[in-house]
């Protein structure tokens, strides 16, 4: 069975290699998208399992991105988590409300993301050894 | 003394001296004739003396023309030929002089050529010996100067001059002649003129005189009569008086002369001005003297000084008496002391004066309302703060329509309850400038009744406060300015910090995996460190925010059906680690049977955490941790939670400031950082939100407990503030449940998603105005059940169930198969609406019947 895709849409390049070890590492095929714009093109293109989606972004926010696959039948269905910064709940809502299956704050913790992309791919769930 | 005039009297004298003025108007012509002969002659002299100077300058150039000749050819020097240019042109001016000044004697006219061709062949002569010298020498011009006609032709033109001379002075004898003659003849008419007008004066004399004999006797049947009326005029309490015809005043009264303390013969004729105030007596006069002239009654006001020094004001006025011609006789004057009347006028005018000063600099306009007439009158400032020109009356209806609609019917509302109360309003109104502008205007008014105590007339004060109000406003938005972006700043900020963080902890984590290579052990518990500041770094960042929306008013707080106990536990575990990591143990005392509190689950874990973590962080190694529960003893509304430790505890003055913002122990041991300063203030905030109580108790070295409440979860207490809210009562409550069902397919975590999923489902279907979703209160494996509370008949409870199935209906359908809905409702009506009832025991009543019907709802279901 081929790795999953995994779409990380994400303008700061730090996070982005943070998220490239780390999925690489539980044995998922990154794609990345610097801004609004190129995440649907980049979608288009590899047709990810997953999109983890940063709402602050340049070229329109997250919540564009959002709207725009949703009205794509292509996109439509790949279930999205939307990572962010700002407050809760009101973004909160607002992303559930237009298709997010799931939101999570920064700074998240590791192991609940990977367990999320984990259930959403549908890959069975791989938790990198966590020290005690 | 004259008491009587004569008219043949007057026309006897009038005649003598229109005859003496007519001689001497006669003697006056002649002289005036004499005197202007006199100066004509002196003209002539002037004129002769002239002609002959210029004649005699003339003659002097001419020589000057000779010498300065004589004087080249001899030495050669330019100069000479200077002067003679110079006194060539000089003669040429003498002659246009002399021809000007002789215009009028033919004879001396016809002498003037023959007087030009002298002078000019003297000129040409000369020129020519000039040339000659120029030429041949000197030796040649003065045999040209010797041998010439030269001195023939200056003794013809000195000839010449002397006759003009000659003829000059002739005449000029003539004409003196002539004016002598004149002055004699000037002389004598003078002397008869003036023999004949004092012969005349002489005659008038006389005859005056005859007749004044005459009168005195008539004048002395009169003044038995005077006396009479003098003793009548000197009892009343009026200065009085009597003036002749010309207004020359004769008599006064005795109290006169009493109040000035003067005598008859100072102030007789016009000598009363003496009496009178210096700033007064020329208005005085003047309006007198206009009075006296044209025999108009006078009146007229101004101040008198009496004995004493001191000006009192009289108001007099004065009648003529005539003859039966109707001509003037002679003036009857009063003054009447009007001082204290005059004082109380200017006292008032001057109290009028401030309060207008005093308005106006104020800007204040006032205005006065007649009620019966309906006349409303306004001064200068209204106008002026209205914008508009002044009227008189000024119509309400204008005043009316400058006021903003919308504050109109208060601002009447006020008047009328003014009247109504016989008192006094206030208020505070808009009006619209004629140019647009909108100003803010300030009204109190009072009401002012008759004798009868019925309102006639109501005045009151306009101000325009627009100033005012702006300056307040802008203060106010200007706070509210500095508020927000305060809390935006410090929004932003602990979001943008949020993002480094990331890929910090990102890292970490990463590193700690060993993603990057296996770390050694020293290597690992350095990596920890770093996650452990991360964490706290987070929490502050979290503190900050929460601290950010609880002064904006925003920390959101969503209170349901919660378990305390299992907040406590979860909690618990969340700090186990670190609470063994330092060697403190933690203890729960969780009683069974504890009641479901109405609480944000959230938000009691924040506020559980932060007290433990505290507790963690003040209680030394081997210490421990105790959270406790139970219902709270006065009121078993509550459910109390407390955190106890066994660290060194806190003053008093610290336990009383522990919960303020930023309010941080001073720590006796360097145990751990400090933090914000925030965490019990957000407790604090949380707890009040959510109806509960926080508090401390405290004993130094001691340890420390704190508790807090919340209260216990009853739909009773949920519904009646709902109720009541909801601006009950209203016609009926309809009770509308929801029911969605899970499919066998979901598992756990779908099932948390659909309750969330279905929950906005609801929300969306209600009208924000009359219909509540009750807090949730019973989630099963099976299926979740919402409750609405509508306010609405059986009608719009149908209307909202078949809302939500539509709802319902438009999920996808790979979602819809896995659930199924049901919807229904229960009307809840009559309700108990007995006479005596508060609306407390009818919201009372209508929650209890609410509960027990979700209640047996839901017994029934699940």
């Amino acid at each position: 069975m081929s790795n999953k895709k995994i779409l990380i849409v994400e303008d700061d390049a730090d996070v982005r290699l943070g998220y490239n070890v780390l999925l690489r590492a539980n044995h998922y095929d990154t794609f990345f998208a610097a801004d609004a714009m190129c995440a649907i093109t980049e979608a288009r293109k590899c047709l990810p399992d997953v999109i983890v989606l940063d709402l602050g972004l340049p070229a329109g926010d997250g919540f564009v991105v959002l709207e725009r696959l949703r009205v794509n039948m292509q996109l439509a269905m790949i279930p999205v988590i939307v990572v962010s910064g700002r407050d809760l709940p009101a973004n909160k809502e607002r992303a559930l409300q237009l298709g997010a299956k799931a939101f999570i704050q920064k700074p998240w913790n590791d192991n609940e993301l990977l367990a999320l992309i984990g259930k959403l791919s549908g890959q069975p769930e791989v938790s990198i050894s966590q020290p005690k | 003394m004259k008491l009587k005039t004569s008219s043949h009297f007057n026309r006897k004298v009038e005649v003598a001296f229109g005859a003496a003025i007519l001689a001497l108007f006669v003697v006056g012509c002649v002289s005036y004739r004499g005197l202007v002969a006199s100066s004509e002659s002196d003209r002539w002299v002037r004129h002769t003396h002239e002609v002959i100077e210029n004649l005699q300058d003339l003659l002097f150039a001419l020589n000057n023309v000779e010498s300065s000749v004589r004087g080249f050819v001899l030495t050669g020097k330019e100069s000479y030929v200077e002067t003679l240019r110079a006194s060539s042109s000089r003669t040429v001016q003498d002659q246009i002089t002399i021809g000007n000044l002789t215009l009028d004697n033919p004879a001396q006219q016809r002498q003037l050529p023959e007087l030009a061709r002298l002078a000019s062949q003297k000129m040409q002569r000369a020129e020519l010996i000039i040339a000659l010298r120029r030429n041949k020498g000197p030796q040649e011009a003065a045999e040209m100067i010797r041998g010439g006609p030269g001195q023939q032709l200056m003794s013809e033109f000195e000839a010449m001059v002397r006759k003009m001379e000659g003829e000059e002075l002739r005449l000029l004898a003539l004409r003196i002649a002539d004016s002598k003659r004149r002055v004699e003849q000037t002389e004598a008419i003078v002397i008869l003129g003036t023999l004949l007008a004092v012969l005349i004066a002489v005659g008038a004399g006389w005859t005056v005189r005859r007749d004044s004999a005459a009168r005195d006797l008539a004048e002395a049947a009169l003044r038995e009569g005077e006396t009479r009326f003098s003793t009548l005029a000197n009892s009343i309490s009026q200065l009085a008086w009597m003036a002749n015809e010309k207004g020359d005043i004769f008599w006064y009264n005795q109290r006169w002369f009493e109040y000035t303390g003067t005598t008859l013969e100072e102030i007789v004729g016009w000598g009363w001005q003496k009496v009178h105030h210096p700033d007064h007596v020329q208005g005085v006069v003047d309006k007198i003297s206009r009075c006296f002239s044209t025999g108009e009654t006078w009146e007229d006001t101004f101040p008198l000084r009496g004995r004493d020094g001191k000006y009192r004001w009289f108001l007099s006025r004065a009648v003529p008496v005539r003859d039966a011609e109707g001509k003037v006789l002679r003036w009857f004057g009063t003054n009447t002391d009007v001082t204290d009347r005059q004082e109380a006028e200017l006292k008032l005018a001057l109290l009028s004066q401030r309060l207008s000063l005093a308005t106006a600099i104020a800007k204040v306009g006032v205005w006065e309302w007649e009620l019966a007439s309906n006349r409303v009158i306004w001064d200068a400032t209204m106008f002026e703060i209205y914008g508009i020109a002044p009227v008189v009356p000024m119509p309400y209806e204008k005043w009316a329509a400058t006021v903003l609609p919308e504050d109109l019917p208060a601002v009447e509302e006020n008047l009328r309850k003014a009247i109504e109360e016989k008192g006094e309003g206030s208020a505070e109104f808009r009006i619209i400038l004629p140019d647009g502008s909108p100003r803010n205007i300030s009204v109190i008014q009072r009401t002012l009744l008759d004798d009868q105590a019925n309102v006639t007339r109501m005045i009151g004060v306009n101000m325009d406060i627009t100033e005012r109000k702006r300056a307040q406003e802008a203060l106010e938005q200007g706070a509210k300015d500095q508020i927000r972006f305060k809390d935006e700043f410090l929004s932003h900020v602990s979001h943008e910090l949020r993002s480094p963080l990331t890929a910090i902890k990102q890292f970490t984590t990463i590193l700690l995996g060993g993603l990057a290579g296996e770390l050694n052990k020293e290597q690992r518990e350095y990596q920890q460190i770093v996650l452990k500041n991360i964490q706290q770094l987070q929490s502050m960042i979290n503190d900050l925010l929460d601290v950010t929306r609880a002064e904006a008013g925003k920390l959101s707080v969503e209170p349901e059906n919660a378990s305390a106990s299992d907040a406590v536990t979860d909690s618990l575990n969340t700090l186990r680690v670190s609470s063994e990591a330092k060697g403190v143990s933690l203890v729960s005392e969780l009683p069974p049977g504890l009641p479901p509190v109405h609480a944000d689950q959230t938000r009691l874990r924040q506020i559980l955490i932060i007290l433990l973590d505290n507790a963690i962080k003040f209680t030394p190694k081997g210490g421990a941790v105790r959270v406790r529960a139970r219902l709270l003893q006065r009121d078993p509304g509550f459910v109390v939670l407390e955190v106890s430790d066994t660290g060194c505890g806190m003053s008093a003055e610290a336990s009383e400031r522990i919960f303020e913002r930023l309010y941080q122990v001073e720590q006796a041991s360097q145990a751990s950082r400090k933090g914000l300063g925030l965490g019990l203030f957000i407790c604090k905030e949380l707890v009040t939100r959510q109806g509960g109580e926080i508090w401390v108790k405290s004993q130094p070295q001691e340890g420390s407990t704190f508790s807090f409440t919340l209260p216990v979860f009853s739909l009773n207490n949920v519904i009646a503030p709902l109720l009541k809210d909801q601006r009950w009562p209203a016609e009926s409550v309809a009770l509308v449940v929801a029911e969605i069902a899970f499919g066998n397919g979901g598992n756990l975590d779908s099932q948390q998603e659909w309750r969330q999923e279905v929950r906005d489902l609801v929300q969306r279907c209600l009208l924000p105005n009359l219909d509540v979703l009750l807090p949730k209160m019973s989630y099963g494996a099976e299926g979740v059940r919402f409750f609405v509370a509508a306010f609405a008949d059986e009608n719009g409870a149908s209307v909202l169930a078949r809302r939500i199935r539509e709802q319902f209906d438009c999920l996808p359908r790979l979602k819809r198969n896995d659930l199924t809905l049901s919807v229904t409702y229960t009307m809840l009506k009559p309700f108990p609406l007995e006479g005596g009832s508060s609306l407390e025991n009818m919201v009372t009543t209508m929650a209890s019947s609410l509960e027990k019907s979700i209640k047996s709802q839901m017994e029934g279901v699940l």
